[in-house]
């Protein structure tokens, strides 16, 4: 499980790698910078010609520059690989939930989605930026500056305590602090999803909400999540002083000891006394690299728990009724729709549930399909148009089973209008072109002029109207005009109309029918599904199929 | 800071007595008191981490309530006009971005302004040459700050913005993923999310370069300066004008002294984002508070409306009746009435839990009245509802919507039931029923307004939109 979630957020290309290089680059060349300073500073102190000195002036100078440059270029990597990381993951995601529309996709809304793919996909650059970087950083850059010392140094002495403390650190200090941290670092960051999550649903049913008096107590658990929260920032806080001072202590004790070991060694005469400053600053350095580390706990709980939402999306099984599989027979013209004892469900749902449908359609054929609401209607329309695979019987497309054919092909032939069409915060033409991307201007004002919405728009601005969000700039009638108007642009061979008239004014819903009626009978070829709980005899048509 | 200092003195002091050849033991006193000021800077280090991550999560959160306050006063109008998503965005993670400004800019800003001076005092009293480096080095931070900060401010309002533009894609798509795949458009989507999210990448890396860059022009200035320090000592030393000890001491402040500074400059990018949205909340309380002084009365008066009948809101197609219906529930007030709404709204939980929505007690006799009038004996009263009644069909999501407003009228006795649609999705007989029920409730006293675009028994006064709607 572990290995799977580090699997979702971990870059493997090249600039993260590189990233890594120059990090590692970065703190090398910061603790050099510190020794070459102490060395320089001593060997001065005996007061040498000054061109012995020159090589530790030109390194103390290139070793500042040197990290400077190496910590920008670092920084530039390591995030432009973690964010083109996030820019892979978002359509991965997106592919996996969008095959669920519109039978499949769980209860959640669309919202929640939305989120996941901005918010939870946006921290897992924890892992990369603030997990993986410093704690590689820190560990290489600890290993070769003990061994750097060891080769210089004639004195086991003189190394031998910055290993220990490292090694101190690596399995004590920075161990227990994530231990003391890792429990309310979880809670912080459950709870800072929690407080989001409330938030996020509070916004936007905040009109319900308070028209219900249920204000007080949405804002009420806002309220009691956000102190939770605290209490477990303040927790993690704690934990986090404890390992930095726990760790600075460490360090100093590596100062004291190193400098303790050099002082002896240069007493003894083992130790040339020009080193004995570096020794001792050189701990100070490796504590300024190893330091970052203790942030890493956060981090990696704050990834924990989004890297958790991602891979459960990413692990998302499509339900049979929905997969479509490897059909891939071409499609170009529909001679029959044919339903075969049909049965249909919802993926994991009783609900709406129909059984033992059969009919036929050829073209020119007009079907009409009444009954109470919760007879299963909806479910029967995405039986029809391919959204739903039976689970009873048979759905034939000129007598071959539907799902045969490849899904582009049906999708290109079969329309299915729903209830409440979706119309996309944009502009009218936005809007129409998503039924045929390539259409002309001329085109889709011709279409206009067929559903009747020509008129509407010429008064608004036009092709140019925006519709705004959710469409609240069009009633309901219109909203299925454009609708309508999309799918004859799309030129679909068999149109199914859910309910149509279902937020339509009674006084306009006849003239919609009608239009509706008249619009698709133009096309012989036509096969009219209209499903509605308010039949009207406009309609003509040849076959009646009453669900109950 | 003292410790610092200490500690930088001790050490300095250790190395170069030994240095001189003093005997080790003879020093070793000062390695003792290093200890001891490890020690105690350690402890120190441990309060001032724990004190500055408290004060952040108040701030944030007492800015979050205000703006809460805000969106709820200004109404269900104001908030069809703008995106709930960018506005959720706004409420959730762009102000978790503030946690950064208060926990760790304004400490920071504090102790340098508090440290600063004192490091160069020190330097200067150690060594007049490097003190004297450090004064003139030490105002080229700020400036490249402030340099920086302007060139930022663009990209980081276009970054915010991208960003608004990328949730709201993916609200958009994902809301209308049906019709996408309806219109063969899905297999197309992935390639433009990916275009979105590689335009956020884009100008997110735009941002961080300048951020990057500025922590590159203060590091290169912060090293340029100790580096022309250290080097000066050390030619200082050889010419024999500068005592070690004071040589490393001044070596090891040095830096010190810059790294407050810089931090600021750091911090102040990572919080600028939390800035930037704080601002933008600012202006929604702002908003609320202009509007709350001239609150926008319906043209018709309430007393319009007369208890015991029940008025129909008529209009033609995008006449603004739901708009009406909303100018008069905030000139009636929430508290006295009943509502349904266009979109039902239903929410994740059992029927039950939806039809008591929000009432403190659920009284079981009221759900089944209440159930029985908006007619869904069919359906179980402990099956879940689904996000926003997404397990339900959509006139079961609308007759739970109705039966939900009947129990807050029946539970509180208030005066009002305001239904807008509530008959969109039924078939006659079912609308036959609940148009009766409606009727019981007017003749039990209760003031009724109805939009629908049907007209059905009992309806007493009809009223269009436009005779309801405020002046604009």
């Amino acid at each position: 499980m572990l290995k799977r979630l580090i699997e979702v957020g971990l870059p493997r290309d090249n600039r993260f790698a590189l990233g890594l290089f120059l990090a590692v680059l970065e703190g090398a060349f910061a603790v050099s910078l510190l020794a070459v300073s102490a060395w320089l500073i001593s060997a001065a102190a005996e007061q040498p010609p000054l061109m012995w000195l020159n090589e530790a002036i030109v390194g103390v100078r290139g070793f500042a520059l040197g990290r400077a440059f190496f910590r920008y270029t670092q920084r530039l990597s390591l995030h432009d690989s973690a964010f083109a990381m996030l820019s892979r993951v978002r359509p991965r995601l997106f592919a996996k939930i969008a095959p669920l529309a519109p039978a499949g996709l769980p209860h959640t809304s669309p919202a929640a989605f939305a989120d996941a793919m901005v918010t939870s996909v946006n921290e897992l650059q924890n892992l990369p930026l603030r997990v993986a970087a410093p704690v590689i950083q820190a560990s290489v850059v600890s290993v070769l500056t003990v061994v750097a010392l060891a080769i210089i140094s004639p004195m086991t002495s003189a190394w031998i305590w910055l290993a220990v403390v490292l090694l101190i650190s690596a399995v004590v200090a920075v161990p227990v602090t994530a231990a003391l941290g890792a429990r309310s670092a979880r809670t912080e960051s459950t709870s800072r999803a929690t407080v989001n999550e409330q938030v996020s649903r509070l916004v936007e049913n905040l009109d319900v909400v308070s028209a219900f008096g249920g204000l007080e107590q949405a804002r009420a658990g806002i309220a009691k999540h956000e102190q939770a929260q605290l209490r477990a920032t303040q927790t993690t806080a704690r934990a986090a002083g404890i390992g930095t001072s726990l760790l600075s202590l460490l360090f100093t004790c590596a100062v004291v000891l190193a400098a303790w070991a050099g002082a002896t060694g240069v007493s003894a005469g083992l130790l040339d006394h020009r080193w004995l400053a570096v020794l001792a600053l050189v701990p100070l350095a490796v504590y300024e690299v190893v330091s970052p580390t203790l942030g890493a706990t956060g981090a990696w709980q704050r990834y924990l728990v989004e890297a958790r939402k991602v891979a459960e999306i990413e692990d998302t099984v499509v339900p049979a009724e929905i997969a479509w599989g490897d059909g891939h027979t071409e499609l170009t013209q529909i001679h029959s729709l044919e339903l075969r004892g049909a049965a249909f469900a919802h993926p994991g749902s009783q609900n709406s549930a129909i059984s033992d449908i059969s009919l036929t359609l050829k073209p020119g054929d007009r079907l009409l399909i009444t009954g109470p609401s919760g007879s299963g209607k909806t479910t029967l329309a995405y039986g029809l148009c391919g959204l739903l695979a039976p689970i009873g019987g048979e759905v034939l497309l000129n007598g071959t089973p539907l799902r045969q054919f490849a899904e582009a092909g049906v999708r290109a032939r079969i329309g299915y209008l729903e209830q409440s069409p979706t119309i996309f915060d944009g502009t009218l033409s936005a809007n129409l072109l998503i039924g045929a991307p390539h259409a002309t201007d001329a085109q889709l004002l011709a279409v206009l002029e067929r559903t009747g919405l020509a008129g509407t728009f010429e008064a608004r601005e036009g092709l140019d109207t925006q519709l705004g969000e959710r469409g609240v700039a069009v009633s309901g009638g219109e909203a299925q005009r454009i609708s309508l108007a999309r799918a004859l642009l799309a030129d679909f061979q068999v149109l199914v109309f859910d309910e149509p008239t279902a937020s339509v004014d009674e006084s306009l819903a006849e003239q919609l029918w009608a239009d509706l009626a008249s619009i698709t009978a133009l096309d012989p070829n036509r096969i009219s599904v209209f499903i509605t709980h308010q039949p009207s005899a406009a309609l003509r048509a040849s076959q009646h199929l009453r669900l109950t | 800071m003292a410790l610092t200092v200490a500690f930088a003195w001790l050490l300095s002091h250790f190395v170069s007595a030994v240095f001189a050849g003093v005997q080790s033991a003879s020093v070793i006193w000062a390695l003792w008191l290093l200890l001891a000021v490890g020690a105690g800077r350690a402890a120190l280090i441990w309060l001032q981490e724990w004190l500055s991550a408290i004060a952040g999560a108040r701030a944030k959160a007492q800015l979050r309530a205000r703006l809460l306050d805000a969106l709820t006063a200004l109404g269900p109008n104001w908030m069809n006009r703008h995106n709930t998503a960018e506005i959720t965005l706004l409420a959730t993670k762009q102000l978790d971005a503030l946690d950064a400004y208060f926990s760790k800019f304004l400490p920071q800003l504090v102790y340098t302004a508090m440290v600063t001076p004192v490091f160069t005092a020190i330097i200067f009293a150690s060594d007049f040459w490097s003190g004297v480096t450090v004064i003139c080095t030490l105002p080229l931070i700020p400036l490249f700050m402030i340099f920086i900060g302007w060139a930022t401010q663009g990209v980081q309002n276009q970054q915010l913005s991208a960003m608004n533009q990328l949730s709201r894609h993916f609200g958009e798509v994902l809301r209308g993923v049906t019709t996408l795949k309806v219109f063969g458009r899905l297999p197309h989507q992935p390639a433009i999310i990916a275009k979105t999210s590689d335009d956020y990448r884009r100008k997110t890396m735009k941002v961080l370069r300048y951020s990057f860059l500025s922590g590159l022009a203060l590091e290169v200035a912060a090293s340029l300066s100790v580096a022309l320090i250290a080097v000066s000592i050390g030619l200082r030393l050889i010419d024999g004008s500068l005592q070690l000890e004071t040589g490393l001491f001044v070596l090891l402040l040095a830096p010190e002294a810059y790294l407050p500074l810089r931090q600021v400059g750091a911090h102040f990018h990572a919080s600028n984002e939390g800035v930037t949205a704080s601002a933008r909340a600012l202006d929604i309380i702002d908003e609320a508070a202009r509007s709350e002084s001239a609150p926008k009365q319906p043209r018709a008066n309430v007393a319009t409306f007369r208890p015991g009948s029940i008025t129909r809101i008529t209009g033609v197609s995008g006449a603004g009746k739901t708009t009406a219906m909303n100018a008069l529930r905030e000139a009636i007030g929430a508290k006295n009435i009943a509502w349904l709404p266009q979109n039902v709204g239903l929410m994740s939980g059992s029927v039950r839990a939806n039809i008591a929505a929000f009432a403190g007690t659920v009284d079981e006799n009221l759900v089944v009245r209440a159930a029985d009038i908006a007619g869904i004996g069919e359906l179980n009263l402990a099956a879940e509802v689904g996000h926003g009644g997404s397990a339900l069909s959509g006139g079961q999501a609308q007759r739970v919507g109705i039966a939900r407003a009947v129990y807050r009228l029946l539970d509180t006795d208030c005066d009002w039931l305001l239904l807008d649609e509530p008959f969109a999705a039924l078939d006659s007989a079912r609308t036959e029923s609940i148009s009766s029920g409606i009727r019981r409730i007017a003749r039990s006293g209760k003031t009724v307004v109805v939009i629908s675009h049907q007209n059905f028994e009992g309806v007493l006064a009809e009223i269009t939109a436009s005779e309801v709607l405020p002046d604009a």
